[in-house]
């Protein structure tokens, strides 16, 4: 059979990640001390330039009881006495709602607030925790980037071979040569996850440091079942659910948890003092699902909290919000949807329309019309409900005037603004209420067109 | 046989196509702000992103505080430009110290950086339709106070790409490949009380833009050459 240079130049690729994957270690029960090259100090000042630029960024969530909270869980499932060379813990939030967490060799921990809102207890944060803590103690972070770096002189090999190999256009090479450019090292290797051996040694580290700090190692099998849940149209491959796949997660750490006892006869699950910590990320989070059109999970969130708090205020504010931003969709995806033919389409509507015109789309479509009108009921009974407990939360007020204006109710709209603009005279967006209601001033000036 | 070599003759068009087509310099302007219906007197500049990657034979690498540096170097120019066309600036509300104060104005900025960055994926697969005025990042914008003062806010990003000598001679060797040092700059004017994109535009600078970063000053400058300002009395410059 005749080889082509294509093909020739993906088997020297095979070959040198084969033979890499043959000279790696098995994992060793006592790992030798970890001595640091110049490689790895610049990792390390890699991983500290990340830190400010999160920070600098707003990507990091600034309450301070939710990161001490969050520190002190972290802390609990530290293994006793200092920390490695160069590991400074630090545990903080991300403002992203994509349920994962991730670790930077240099001992920051993120945990995401998507991630927050999903966990229903502390032990299910331990064990997240102490899952990333092993990356660090393991300095999985510094092998990785190791090994990154022989492949990536492969990935070079195959972009001359292929160069060579697919003529004037060079279409092997450039395509390899693009992924390869556009992969930043150290954040693919951290949040998209590590090989399935050091995932596994991770969560075994994990499971035994619950059962050291006398948490419940069954809530870290609830972790991953409660990941494998989505209320969304995954249009692409889902990371965290296949981290490395989850379902074989599920039965090791099962096995394993099965295997070892608890020290105590009731070991700690805490489910109380977790939503007393975290209630604030979660509200935070509703409002960022509702921002990255992640409205249904958003929903779902929304529906936790209350269930959790029924008496605050704010928690049925954001299931009206969440419920209104939901509009023309049900709160749950449709066979259609998740069918191989809805997934396309929906694609295909994601990518050429924008935000406005995908949402206009779907109102124009029956099931649109039916959902909303569905949605903006529900949405106002929770609005009220909000104003029941606390008369004063302007924001529900805001919400409602929203509501009313896309249903046509100027009247109805106006009154909710004024009062909006009455209990918060100081809004940031005082100047955007006050145009909206102008239009809809002008709106109810407009005699109605006749049937 | 042919059926493979006539698909790879296909991508190899497109994919020339693409790489063209990414070169050229345009600008797209919003209907109002070409008839002169909008003026923007006033600017507010968003803390420009930029992306620079090095390109070596042991992988590539983001460099985050080279990064910095183009970021901070931008609004200068993008400032001065906007500056030649008659609009006054607002003073920076985002010196660090300000944000370290505000968390929700922290907040507030980074949401709305990602809420563009969202509608960019559509303007660069159509930025004709910017003349159609088919754009808008919606009037929440309206809420960002910072911009209150402002007509206009301004979205920069920047994606720069620089290889090191032994990529540039491999690629030299091969024949193919990306190993030219150069920057891509995105620049969009937007109506900081509707949302509307009132303008956007694309540039090139080629070489060593961290050695020499006044090799962005002219594409960047030249962005603006169809925008029209209030110096130009609402007609076209």
């Amino acid at each position: 059979m005749k080889m082509g240079p294509v093909s020739a130049a993906i088997l020297v690729l095979c070959a040198c990640l084969s033979v890499h994957a043959q000279q790696s270690p098995p994992p060793a029960q006592q790992q030798p001390p970890f001595t640091f090259t110049k490689i790895d100090l610049e990792l390390f000042d890699k991983c500290n330039q990340l830190d400010r630029h999160f920070e600098e960024k707003g990507m990091v969530y600034a309450n301070a009881e939710a990161t001490e909270y969050l520190t002190l869980v972290g802390e609990a499932v530290l293994p006793k006495g200092e920390p490695p060379e160069n590991v400074h813990w630090r545990f903080r939030i991300v403002r992203d709602p994509i349920p994962n967490a991730f670790a930077l060799a240099n001992g920051s921990i993120y945990v995401n607030s998507g991630l927050l809102a999903l966990l229903e207890n502390e032990a299910q944060l331990a064990g997240v925790l102490a899952h990333e803590e092993t990356h660090v103690l393991n300095r999985h972070s510094y092998l990785q980037n190791r090994s990154y770096r022989k492949k990536a002189l492969a990935i070079n090999i195959l972009v001359g071979a292929g160069s060579l190999g697919g003529g004037a256009g060079g279409i092997g090479g450039n395509v390899v040569a693009l992924v390869g450019t556009l992969i930043p090292a150290i954040l693919v290797e951290t949040i998209y996850g590590y090989s399935r051996e050091l995932e596994r040694e991770a969560d075994i580290r994990a499971i035994s440091a619950m059962v050291e700090a006398d948490y419940s190692t069954e809530e870290m099998v609830n972790t991953f079942r409660l990941l494998q849940t989505s209320h969304e149209v995954e249009l692409s491959h889902v990371y965290y659910q296949d981290h490395p796949k989850l379902q074989d997660r599920v039965s090791y750490v099962s096995e394993l948890a099965n295997s070892i006892h608890s020290r105590t006869a009731h070991p700690m699950v805490e489910p109380e003092r977790y939503f007393a910590g975290t209630e604030k990320v979660a509200q935070h989070d509703v409002e960022l699902e509702i921002r990255e059109d992640r409205a249904r999970t958003g929903l779902a969130m929304a529906h936790h909290l209350v269930k959790q708090d029924p008496k605050s205020s704010e928690n049925y504010y954001v299931l009206g919000e969440a419920y209104r931003d939901l509009g023309p969709r049900t709160s749950e995806p449709t066979e259609a949807e998740l069918s191989s033919k809805g997934k396309k389409e929906t694609r295909k509507m994601v990518s050429k329309m924008t935000e406005q015109e995908y949402e206009q789309a779907l109102s124009a479509t029956p099931a649109g019309k039916d959902a909303w009108e569905a949605n903006q009921k529900l949405s106002e009974e929770a609005y009220k409900k909000a104003l029941e407990l606390d008369p004063a939360n302007a924001r529900v007020h805001r919400g409602l005037g929203f509501l009313y204006e896309r249903e046509h109710l100027p009247p109805q709209s106006i009154a909710e603004f004024r009062k909006y603009l009455e209990l918060s005279p100081a809004a940031q967006d005082r100047a955007q209420v006050n145009r909206h209601i102008d239009a809809l001033e002008k709106e109810a000036a407009t005699p109605a067109p006749a049937p | 046989m042919k059926k493979i070599e006539r698909l790879i003759l296909l991508a190899g068009a497109v994919t020339v196509f693409a790489a063209t087509s990414h070169s050229r310099a345009a600008q797209f302007e919003h209907p109002d702000l070409k008839s002169g219906k909008k003026v923007v007197h006033s600017v507010l500049i968003l803390p420009p992103q930029a992306k620079v990657v090095k390109s070596g034979m042991k992988g590539s690498e983001s460099l985050v505080e080279e990064s910095h540096q183009v970021e901070a170097r931008l609004p200068a120019i993008v400032g001065q430009a906007l500056a030649e066309k008659g609009c006054s600036l607002v003073p920076d509300p985002f010196t660090a110290a300000a944000l370290d104060k505000d968390s929700d104005m922290k907040y507030a900025l980074t949401d709305l950086q990602a809420k563009f960055d969202k509608l960019r994926g559509q303007l660069d697969r159509k930025p004709k339709d910017v003349r159609t005025g088919r754009f808008t990042m919606g009037d929440e914008v309206a809420n960002f106070s910072p911009g209150a003062s402002a007509d206009a806010l301004v979205f920069v990003r920047a994606e720069g790409y620089l290889s090191t000598g032994g990529k540039k001679a491999f690629t030299a060797l091969v024949g193919s490949g990306y190993a030219t040092d150069s920057i891509f700059v995105s620049i969009a004017v937007v109506d900081a009380q509707s949302g509307a994109v009132l303008y956007y535009a694309r540039s090139l600078a080629t070489g060593n833009f961290l050695e020499k970063p006044e090799h962005m000053d002219k594409p960047v400058k030249k962005s603006f050459k169809n925008f029209v300002g209030p110096a130009a009395g609402g007609k076209k410059s």
